[in-house]
């Protein structure tokens, strides 16, 4: 028979390699990666499948483009990919090994792209000053108001300074804890927890409404001596 | 509590963050006492429905489906290690490490062997009678002693001493020496004790034995027993002569 004639053939069959993704479903990441670097490109794949959503959306909020989140999330699982013998279970997840290359990996594309870097601290848009005037409520008639608001938040959240911008996303995006948090970024807890206080207070600097800006500067005055 | 210690808890409260009970108690309790902090848990609050707003928004955001095809392509192109190469690659290392640990021991034991080796040396056992022979100084003490007692009775040359060690251990050829000198006379001797310091270059070009008789007394300043009865007899001892003239070591014989 054909099929048993080339073992590429089979690896190519898709029952077979739907056979062989399902019983690489209930591996560990550990065991996934040394799979991969043993040769096994289903290992691969599912790793890929994943641990790509996280990546991609880390490196998609780190920088706010997807041309630079799709070209981060191939360079970080082809670092992976030839440099998979560094990581080392013992110092942490692949989930945080993996995010933390991505972190270096947008870090590296945002200051050679100076157009990204001048969108710093003082960046300012129209939304994000009606932000929080919004009313918490989820009536279907506020959906625009809501839209409006999540797109201020995020624009905040990009104008934020890197460090304080890579602790909201992980803590607050990405809901990981301090201590996932911590290991990511190569940190103390207690750094995590200091950096996104000061975040918080410079997303609410950035959300407070703008006549409640001109009416109160000594807040916002107050506000950046919070760190 | 005031309103700096609510400072501190304000964004653990505002996203529901796990406190301690009486400190999430004060806190709501001092907002309200105090406007101002009520309307910061308020702005707090805001800000974390809008930060899980665009949590939830991003959550099913995910890369684009032709990565992975991309990635498959690299991955199939990739100078990657098949199976068997790794396992050859891991049996090489082996190899390797057993060839290090080959090589250290061979070391250690060449090392060991070099120093327990007895350096090839011909004695040339030649008998004196004549007391006339002459006499280098010892050290100050043992030659002087050497002299008034007339030590001189039979001389063993011994050429192609070499490399003598500082510390006069049982050396290869005074050893070999000894054995011979027992072989022959059937003498009990001590080991050489060193006299002084001893430079090993000065036997390099050879050296002698030179047999004397000492004052059994001199037995105490080696550190060796002296019998009380037998105090006045003279004991004989065997004198290591560098080619310097020096005594280098000493040895009692029985």
């Amino acid at each position: 028979m054909e099929l048993s004639a080339s073992p590429l053939r089979i690896e190519s069959d898709p029952a077979h390699s739907g056979k062989c993704m399902k019983a690489k479903v209930d591996l560990s990441d550990h065991e996934l990666l040394r799979q991969m670097m043993a040769g096994d490109e289903d290992a691969m794949a599912q790793l890929y499948r994943r641990r790509q959503a996280g990546v991609y959306r880390f490196a998609l909020q780190m920088s706010g483009s997807q041309t630079v989140a799709e070209d981060v999330t191939q360079e970080v699982f082809l670092f992976l990919m030839h440099n998979g013998t560094t990581f080392d279970p013992a110092r942490g997840s692949l989930n945080a090994f993996l995010l933390g290359v991505t972190r270096n990996y947008v870090l590296r594309r945002l200051r050679a792209d100076q157009a990204l870097i001048s969108c710093g601290d003082d960046f300012e848009d129209e939304s994000m000053g009606t932000a929080m005037r919004t009313h918490p409520d989820d009536s279907p008639l506020n959906s625009l108001t809501r839209a409006e608001t999540i797109e201020a938040v995020r624009k905040a959240v990009l104008s934020l300074p890197e460090r304080y911008r890579e602790v909201v996303i992980l803590c607050e995006l990405q809901e990981m804890s301090y201590g996932e948090t911590a290991e990511v970024l190569g940190c103390a807890i207690g750094t995590v927890r200091s950096r996104l206080h000061r975040a918080r207070a410079l997303l609410l600097e950035k959300l407070q409404p703008h006549d409640e800006q001109s009416a109160a500067p000594a807040t916002v005055e107050t506000a950046r001596c919070f760190a | 509590m005031n309103c700096q210690n609510f400072e501190n808890v304000v964004s653990d409260l505002a996203s529901s963050q796990i406190m301690e009970a009486e400190v999430r108690e004060l806190a709501l309790a001092h907002t309200n006492e105090c406007v101002i902090c009520k309307q910061r848990l308020q702005h707090e609050e805001l800000l974390t429905r809008g930060l899980r707003a665009l949590s939830m928004e991003v959550q099913s955001v995910q890369a684009p489906g032709d990565i992975e095809l991309r990635l498959r392509e690299a991955f199939q192109a990739r100078p990657s290690l098949p199976p068997a190469a790794a396992a050859h690659a891991q049996r090489r290392y082996w190899l390797v490490a057993a060839a290090a640990i080959l090589l250290v021991v061979f070391s250690a034991l060449a090392v060991r062997w070099h120093v327990a080796t007895p350096v090839p040396y011909k004695p040339e056992i030649v008998k004196t009678t004549s007391s006339s022979e002459k006499e280098s100084p010892v050290n100050p003490d043992s030659a002087t002693t050497a002299e008034k007692q007339r030590p001189v009775q039979k001389q063993l040359v011994a050429n192609g001493l070499r490399k003598p060690k500082p510390h006069y251990r049982p050396h290869p050829a005074p050893a070999a020496l000894q054995n011979s000198a027992v072989a022959i006379n059937r003498e009990v001797t001590t080991e050489f004790m060193p006299l002084g310091y001893l430079n090993p270059a000065s036997l390099q070009d050879g050296g002698q034995i030179v047999r004397i008789e000492l004052p059994r007394s001199k037995l105490a300043s080696f550190g060796l027993p002296v019998n009380m009865e037998r105090y006045n007899e003279k004991v004989k001892a065997d004198v290591l002569m560098g080619v310097d003239g020096l005594a280098h070591a000493i040895r009692f014989v029985q």
